[in-house]
């Protein structure tokens, strides 16, 4: 994968999720590519449509005891439990970073993971001032890895519409929001941060789980529990990604098990705007460029003119 | 941190395998074995130091298991770069994703994919000393290749502390290349007094033990921590903790080696 082959292209490969434009359909998951320049030695991570950038929270965070991580069929259990190094730090340290990604026409997306709404409020007002390259926030409601805010945000109705609207009226920037996979109803939840003013959702986290070693008859996980990613949760991820465009019309960045054109295809046919590789990156690092790429591929093979066409395409009848 | 990062500081890319050596058993009662692997390093990756590690995933780029192998040699002009790590399943049809260097069945020989120097390898000191190397179970490996590294005048010690309960040497005495010989962590420990730099590699117990055993010295230890590793391999994912008085680094950009005193084991 290279940049020739994407200027080479004949599809239109630009995206919009909401007010949000991007060169390309294709991001970096949070949590799984740092603060955007930890694979800068591989590849130009400016190639990208945009970073979702490590999960943020008002204050530092230590992050889970290990073990952090165990692989299962398909899949890979995590908890990191939202280690970072805090908003006031990253306006120090790198909002020069995102500058320098917007610089590259690659959207750096500030991924936010608080505990409470007032953190998620005092973080906004922190990035607005300090951050001005931000080009749009992850609010991220459902980390299934921490304690205090994550799953009890994004399953509560009334604690969802709230902090959503309390950001809403804090930033003119756009508002994504991660929801959490398992809720009972997917679209009811879509429907919560559509009213109150998001300008997409983000479907989806991982999904919480947990190993066994029954050999020392202990966790695989330090935390204990954890999150479900890769290819096992694909399947699962698609069908709430085309429940919720079907129903809602809501911009998706679609998320769950990528690691080939073909599956980001079938995120965006079931109505994903832009898509996230997420763990598919640790057993191949340059899998977002090769997905872009074989995205690209699949539209001119299929005569597609611009890959927005893709976005709820899925065939029915 | 710039997103100008050369690239010339990673090489990633599936190399050729030129030869393949293995020795073993280095762990009584299991099937573990050591493994060299030399390899074809292009022109253009960087020249890597003995002791220094790559990301190694044994079945090419994508194939999802990646772990860390040590430097054994890099020969300049050939380009020649010999890796070791253990090997585990050998027998079996189908080898646990915890090994590195799987036997492959005859007919199969992808290339694999390799990323690195990775964060921080052994570093001799700058002036000559007494050297010891401390090993235990598979992760001693690296210490043995390690130690291949080495020149003669190098005034080393290198003991292999035998598994808890077990009998069994490890490695196999004999061996014609390895330094190391076998024994107990007390009679290592012994050994090892006068040494003024120690690198030490073992399961996180014997990490443990031996960094309060050495508490009240002024020996500089280092620790090869290759335990829970995974993830991304360049420091993005934070998969790969380990706690230190300052808090979590990461093993595969703050390490895999690290300064035992500063190691904190919960």
């Amino acid at each position: 994968m290279s940049q020739d082959v994407l200027q080479q292209t004949s599809v239109d490969l630009a995206v919009e999720v909401g007010p949000l434009k991007l060169k390309n359909p294709v991001m970096t998951a949070s949590g799984t590519a740092g603060y955007g320049t930890e694979y800068a030695g591989l590849y130009d991570p400016g190639l990208l449509g945009a970073i979702a950038m490590k999960g943020l929270t008002r204050h530092p965070r230590e992050g889970n005891r290990p073990a952090r991580w165990a692989p299962t069929p398909g899949g890979l259990l995590n908890s990191v439990g939202l280690q970072n190094i805090g908003v006031e730090a990253f306006v120090v340290e790198k909002a020069a970073i995102c500058a320098e990604l917007a610089e590259k026409g690659c959207q750096p997306i500030i991924n936010l993971a608080c505990a409470t709404q007032e953190d998620f409020i005092e973080s906004v007002e922190i990035l607005e001032e300090g951050c001005p390259a931000a080009a749009a926030y992850e609010v991220n409601v459902s980390c299934p890895n921490v304690k205090k805010g994550g799953c009890a945000i994004g399953a509560d109705q009334n604690a969802l519409a709230s902090v959503v609207r309390e950001l809403r009226s804090r930033t003119t920037k756009p508002l994504i929001v991660k929801l959490l996979p398992l809720v009972t109803d997917i679209v009811a939840m879509a429907k919560v941060v559509q009213n109150e003013g998001a300008d997409g959702i983000t479907l989806v986290n991982t999904i919480p789980a947990m190993g066994i070693d029954a050999k020392t008859r202990r966790p695989k996980l330090g935390s204990v529990t954890g999150g479900l990613s890769g290819p096992a949760i694909k399947p699962l991820a698609l069908r709430l990604v085309y429940l919720t465009y079907q129903a809602t019309k809501m911009p998706i960045i679609g998320l769950g098990g990528i690691q080939t054109g073909e599956d980001a295809i079938e995120y965006m046919l079931a109505g994903a705007s832009a898509v996230a590789i997420g763990c598919g990156q640790f057993s191949n690092p340059r899998a977002p460029l090769m997905v872009l790429e074989e995205m690209a591929a699949y539209c001119e093979e299929q005569g597609v003119g611009s890959i927005r066409e893709l976005t709820g395409g899925l065939i029915l009848e | 941190m710039s997103l100008t990062t050369p690239a010339s500081k990673l090489f990633t890319g599936e190399l050729p395998l030129l030869s393949s050596d293995s020795y073993g058993p280095v762990s009584s009662g299991e099937d573990v074995a050591i493994r060299l692997k030399t390899f074809l390093l292009p022109e253009e990756a960087p020249a890597p130091q003995p002791g220094q590690f790559y990301l190694v995933s044994p079945f090419g780029e994508g194939s999802g298991v990646t772990f860390p192998a040590v430097v054994v040699h890099f020969d300049a002009p050939s380009r020649h770069l010999k890796l070791a790590a253990y090997s585990s399943g050998l027998e079996q049809e189908d080898p646990p994703t915890d090994a590195l260097f799987f036997s492959e069945p005859e007919g199969f020989e992808p290339d694999p994919w390799l990323a690195g120097p990775l964060g921080h390898g052994i570093v001799l000191p700058p002036e000559p000393m007494p050297i010891g190397l401390l090993a235990c179970g598979p992760q001693g490996v690296v210490l043995d290749g390690f130690a291949r590294s080495l020149s003669e005048d190098v005034d080393l010690t290198a003991c292999w502390v035998r598994d808890a309960g077990s009998d069994e040497a490890t490695p196999p005495p004999g061996h014609p290349f390895t330094p190391f010989h076998s024994t107990t962590l007390d009679e290592a420990l012994e050994e090892l007094e006068w040494a003024e730099w120690i690198a030490v590699a073992g399961p996180k117990a014997f990490l443990k033990e031996v960094q309060q055993r050495l508490s009240g010295t002024d020996q500089v230890l280092r620790a090869y921590f290759g335990s829970d590793f995974g993830g991304c391999g360049v420091g993005a994912c934070l998969l790969c903790p380990v706690k230190t008085q300052n808090g979590y680094a990461r093993q595969c950009a703050d390490g895999p080696v690290f300064d035992l005193r500063e190691l904190v084991f919960e």
